[in-house]
């Protein structure tokens, strides 16, 4: 699964995600896409599924492009534990997504598996999600 | 060849985020038109036409631009769209003289399946656009190139386009723009997820580290300490209680 080789910190403050993704917000590489329409963390494991589902109903051809990196640790505190003595351990690392940002792209299939595989990997991800295709002269819609 | 669009547009004098908001919300979008050394003019034109317009004619149409009595002849350098929404919220228009070539990004597009694919390889667009140098009237919206010939493994480089009338391709000659690649093993595809506890990456720094790790002995050392007080306490009471 996707994590960080190196951190600055073990653990950071939790953050607040505020506005729109005005960066990473048009398609890069593929024909096809998938644009987050709300904000949230998106889990290492959450993208492994999504990249899973992708993989498994194209099959063979086609290639997908994971956008998002899960660069933020959360941590929890261990169960039937008393509030204070410090922040808890890391327990997972995830990616801060704004609404707008594409998450997935994937080329090499045609139109409608793509959007098939995409619904499949939206159905993995905590974020509402919209299917984005690259239009005529290569302009992303 | 590319044919010249009209696109009416309306002088403005009110700038910044207030009109600019007032503009869209009546079915207009701000729009800038500058270049060939004269005085930038701030405009406003329709969006459906503006939409209608980057749909037919791409993202580097050539328009002639009515503002007011004045017709220009501009090019449609940029336009922003909302990142969520995908409307249209600015255009920078870039005045041209039709006589004199301009530097321009045309998008290239695949024509006929590559050989390589046919035995089961995939192909990979590397590049969307091309530079090519030409004059405005005779640009082409897109440029479809012939893959055919691609093998697994293979590429097509910007050097092997055929010559086009008029039209100089600045996209230095060894970029690669069509490749194959081999198909995948299906091992390879669906990797099964590493299950068990997180892993920890490194942290930069190691005397912060050596720190770290000292606190968390020194943790351990008082919990010890804490557990066995706390055992201490209760014999001692079960031996009062006898």
């Amino acid at each position: 699964m996707l994590l960080p080789k190196r951190v600055k910190h073990r653990k950071v403050q939790k953050g607040r995600r505020r506005g729109i993704a005005w960066r990473g917000c048009n398609l890069s590489f593929g024909r096809y896409g998938l644009k987050a329409m709300t904000c949230g963390w998106v889990s290492n494991r959450q993208i492994e599924a999504a990249r899973v589902a992708v993989t498994r109903h194209i099959k063979r051809g086609g290639k997908l492009w994971v956008n998002i990196f899960p660069d933020k640790p959360l941590t929890v505190k261990p169960a039937e534990t008393r509030m204070g003595k410090g922040k808890g351990n890391p327990e997972k690392w995830v990616a801060v997504v704004k609404p707008g940002r594409i998450l997935l792209e994937l080329d090499g299939v045609p139109e409608d598996i793509a959007r098939g595989a995409l619904i499949r990997a939206a159905h993995k991800l905590p974020v509402r999600t919209k299917f984005v295709m690259r239009a005529e002269g290569g302009q992303a819609a | 060849m590319v044919q010249q669009v009209v696109l009416q547009a309306e002088p403005r004098t009110e700038c910044g985020k207030g009109p600019g908001r007032r503009l869209r919300t009546n079915g207009r979008i701000p729009a800038v038109v500058y270049g060939l050394g004269r005085p930038p003019v701030n405009v406003s034109v329709n969006v459906r036409e503006m939409e209608h317009l980057v749909g037919a004619a791409g993202t580097h149409a050539i328009v002639s631009l009515k503002v007011g009595d004045q017709t220009e002849n501009v090019m449609l350098q940029e336009s922003q769209r909302h990142p969520v929404t995908g409307r249209l919220l600015h255009a920078d228009f870039f005045r041209i003289d039709l006589s004199k070539t301009i530097d321009v990004a045309v998008p290239i597009e695949s024509v006929s399946t590559p050989v390589g694919v046919k035995d089961g390889g995939l192909l990979e667009q590397l590049l969307r656009e091309i530079e090519v140098r030409c004059l405005p009237l005779t640009k082409p919206n897109v440029i479809r190139v012939n893959v055919e010939s691609i093998r697994i493994g293979h590429s097509l480089f910007a050097r092997d386009l055929p010559p086009m009338e008029g039209i100089e391709i600045l996209t230095p000659p060894d970029t690669a723009l069509f490749t194959v690649l081999a198909p995948r093993k299906e091992e390879e595809l669906v990797a099964a997820p590493a299950e068990g506890e997180v892993q920890e990456p490194e942290v930069i720094g190691k005397g912060k580290e050596k720190e770290e790790g000292e606190a968390e002995e020194e943790e351990a050392k008082g919990e010890a300490k804490k557990e066995a007080k706390a055992e201490a306490k209760t014999e001692g009471k079960k031996e009062g209680k006898k």
